[in-house]
Order: structure tokens, then sequence, then C-alpha cells
């Protein structure tokens, strides 16, 4: 059974971002290639200056290996595919080879990591840090991957943490009863995500459903400016959403 | 395409992270005079800066702990800074800093017990504590757990001695991360000044962030 995907991103800098004058950390990206569709959303680390462009080295290339490598993928084990995809990130970094303290430059392009791709009737997902994924399954959208914090608010694990390859979650199963896909950084999951009762806005069902009723284009547009009127003014973090929605099988098509 | 607008009801409205700061004070009997009425001022200042900031006061929560007398004083709890009335401090008796110190870390330990149960997020606490003596307990304990949770990055901890006589090895004992600073002269309005300052700047925070403190201002000897 074939699916068929559609998928949009966006991220928008934050008001505090906005008050530094400092660059968007949030960065997303979304992509269909070899029957493989991917979304990608990475959130830079707070004061690290390059994180921007981490976050951005890391969506496209964790996206690029999703697209090209997605069977060989998902047979891995979870501490070999963390470590895949992190070398595969870590490698586009621009360091200098005679860089005095490689690690400590590293550090400088600090994100953190979540992934949904599909192929077929099978879905990977990844998560490393905070903000959430989430599934929908019906009419209802679930939690995959909860906010992955230390005890406080402002700690989490990036993709250059020395412990990045024990808490880098995988999840794997059939979309067969699953409908769409959605990814949220954690600016957004402020205005998407209770954390007293951990679940979800309604808003979430909402816009998973724009994608069946609208153009993406449109949608991909609605997302912006929803994410800088309503999103943005609820939290002073940057903020940024991915998602994918099934739209139907072959069986269906035939 | 109405339906391409999210409303403000369609969005969760999740309390805001708390950043719980604990103030251990001296008012022992050498705190006297103008010392223990500038430290008041002082105080009321703080906690004025901190409401005049509109995400410092939803952030910050503060409990004032007092130490005089034979033992230490729960002076003010943890709650809404716009409902907390100030204590006024008066200054008599000894210093029990180790009793104080340990007090204080019960009731962070506490209010963090109550952010956990209530899915309140929360920043790393933070304990200032100000003396212009050398303690009169037992502080072996106290500097002992101060110190494990200061190092497991776990414990903000702010020492600060108050004149000539502040004994900045004592106040050392309880924080291996941050040295002393002795406050110049009785400049407690303006280290009280920077503190609220401080809170805004980390009650802004964002993951990973490293948070540069404003400079004192001049608050402290250099």
């Amino acid at each position: 059974m074939i699916s068929e995907w559609k998928a949009v991103s966006a991220h928008v800098m934050g008001r505090s971002h906005m008050k530094k004058q400092l660059p968007c950390q949030d960065h997303t990206f979304h992509i269909t290639q070899n029957d493989v569709t991917a979304i990608v959303l990475a959130d830079g680390a707070g004061s690290c200056p390059r994180s921007h462009e981490g976050a951005e080295i890391a969506t496209t290339h964790c996206a690029y290996l999703l697209t090209h490598s997605f069977t060989d993928m998902i047979e891995k084990g979870d501490r070999e595919l963390a470590q895949m995809i992190l070398s595969e990130i870590k490698n586009q970094f621009p360091i200098d080879e005679n860089e005095k303290d490689p690690v400590e430059s590293m550090k400088q392009f600090a994100s953190t990591l979540l992934f949904v791709a599909v192929r077929d009737d099978t879905y990977l997902a990844g998560h490393l840090g905070d903000g959430l994924i989430a599934y929908q399954e019906g009419e209802e959208c679930k939690i995959l991957s909860y906010p992955q914090n230390h005890e406080f608010i402002n700690t989490t694990f990036f993709t250059t943490s020395l412990d990045a390859l024990e808490h880098f979650q995988f999840y794997r199963g059939s979309v067969q009863q699953i409908h769409g896909f959605m990814l949220m950084s954690d600016g957004s999951a402020e205005s998407l995500y209770s954390r007293k009762d951990q679940s979800l806005a309604t808003a979430v069902n909402k816009m998973m459903g724009w994608l069946e009723k609208y153009p993406t284009d449109v949608v991909q547009e609605a997302l912006m400016q929803n994410l800088k009127s309503m999103l943005r003014e609820k939290t002073m973090d940057d903020c940024s959403l991915a998602m994918m929605k099934k739209l139907r099988t072959n069986e269906e098509i035939v | 395409m109405d339906d391409l607008f999210l409303q403000h009801k369609e969005l969760i409205e999740n309390p805001t992270a708390r950043v719980p700061i604990c103030l251990v004070l001296d008012r022992s009997g050498s705190m006297s005079g103008e010392p223990i009425a500038e430290l008041n001022k002082g105080v009321q200042l703080f906690i004025q800066s901190i409401r005049r900031d509109d995400i410092a006061a939803a952030a910050a929560e503060i409990a004032i702990v007092s130490f005089g007398d034979e033992a230490p004083r729960k002076e003010l709890d943890f709650g809404s800074i716009e409902r907390q009335k100030v204590p006024y401090l008066t200054a008599s008796g000894l210093t029990p800093m180790g009793a104080a110190v340990n007090m204080a870390l019960d009731m962070l330990e506490l209010r963090k017990k109550m952010y956990q149960q209530t899915g309140v997020d929360y920043y790393q606490p933070w304990m200032v504590l100000m003396t212009d003596g050398a303690p009169t307990d037992d502080i072996t304990q106290a500097a002992e757990r101060s110190t494990q949770l200061a190092l497991a990055r776990k414990l903000t901890v702010f020492p600060i001695g108050i004149g000539p006589h502040a004994d900045l090895s004592a106040l050392k004992q309880f924080s291996p991360r941050r040295d002393p600073a002795r406050l110049k002269g009785l400049n407690f309005s303006l280290f009280f000044e920077w503190l609220s300052k401080s809170v805004s700047a980390v009650s802004q925070s964002t993951p990973g962030e490293r948070i540069p403190l404003p400079k004192t201002g001049g608050w402290d000897e250099l």
C-alpha cells in the first residue's frame, strides 16, 4: 500500500531574539524524495552564537539522510542510528581542521533535533531534546514523544551533548492507523502542549485538518501567519512547526 | 478560509516557569542600627523592582529566612509576589547561619516538589546568603548540602559579606562555584537592584543559554 503525504513547515523569530537583534535559532525543513516524505525541526541552543547555522545544518542533512537511506536506517538499532545521524550532522559543521579545541567549537552549532519520515506504510521518528512530536490517529491527536528537559526548564539535550547518544529517542511503526504527524519546538509547545495534563491543544487537530482541506501553499502561509500572530505572542522564544498529513492510499485512489 | 486562523480558546495557557529565590539574611545583634535599616530598605526595593517588571514578577518566587537570636526564622514563605507582605527584620542575638541555610534549602526542596506535582516548570533555584559576621553554630552539614547542590548545578548561591567583619571564608564554604563578594559600605539598595535585574535576565532565558548577569553597578568592593 502506497500512501500520499503532504508536508509543510515554518519557523519564526521569537520576541526575545527580535529585541536582542539575534537570528532565529529554530529551523524547519520538509521534503519528499525517493518515495520518502520527511519533516525535520531543530532548535539552536540559546547562547551558542552559531546555533542558528547548526539548526539549519541539522534539519537539512537529517532530511537528506532520511530520504537517501531510509531502508538502511529503519533496520538499525537505536544507538547505531543515533551515531549515524549525529555523525552526518556534525561532519557538516564548518569547523577548521586546525581548530585548537574542536569539541568546544562543535558546541557553537548545538541544537535539538526532531524528525518523522514515512515510506510506504512505515514511519521512523527521532527526538533529541525539548519540543514534542504528535501524531493523529483517527480524529484524535496524541503525543508520540514528550519534551526531554533536565530538571530545569532552561536545560535540555543537544546534537553536540556528550550524552546525546543516550538521549536520542527513536520510534518506528506502521502508518496504517496514523493520518498525520506534527513536530513543534518548545516555543510552539508553550501554546500547544499542556505541561500539567500532558495533553495537546485543540489547535493541533485543527491545523492537521488544514492539510486535508487546502493546497500546500495556502497551509504554508497560514502556518507562518499563525506562528507570528498567535503562538509567538505567548512566549519570548522562537516558534516553529512542521507537519505532514496522509491524503490517501493507492487503494483509495484506484 | 476563516478556519485558517487559530483562536485563543484553541491554545493552552501554561503557567509561567518559576525562579525560586530564597534570601537568607543576617539579623544578629551586630546588624543593629543602620545596617539592619538599610537591609530592610534594600529588601523592600528588591520586591518593588521585581513587581515593576512584568516578566520577572510572573516568574520570581521569593522566600526570606533570617538568622539572629538562637535560631533561624521563616520570615516569608514562597508565593505570588503581588500578594506578599514584606517583613521588617529586627536585629538581635547570635548568628545561626548553618541552621538558616538548612532551613532555606529545605524550603527550596519543598517548593520544587510543589512545582513538580502541579506541572510548573522552573529554573535553577537561587540562595542569597548575607552576613556581617561569622556563624555561631556548626555550618558543616549545611555547607556540605549547599556545596553538593551548587556543584551539581542545582542551586545558584550568592554569598555576600556586609562590612569589614564578615567572615568570607565561612561564606565560601557554601559556594564552591562563586566567590563571596563584599558589599561596598551599606549599598543594599544597589545590590538588590542588581539582583532584580538578574532575576529578570534569568526568567527570559531559553535552553542552552548562558545567562550573563548584569554588571554590579558598584555595589561590591573591588
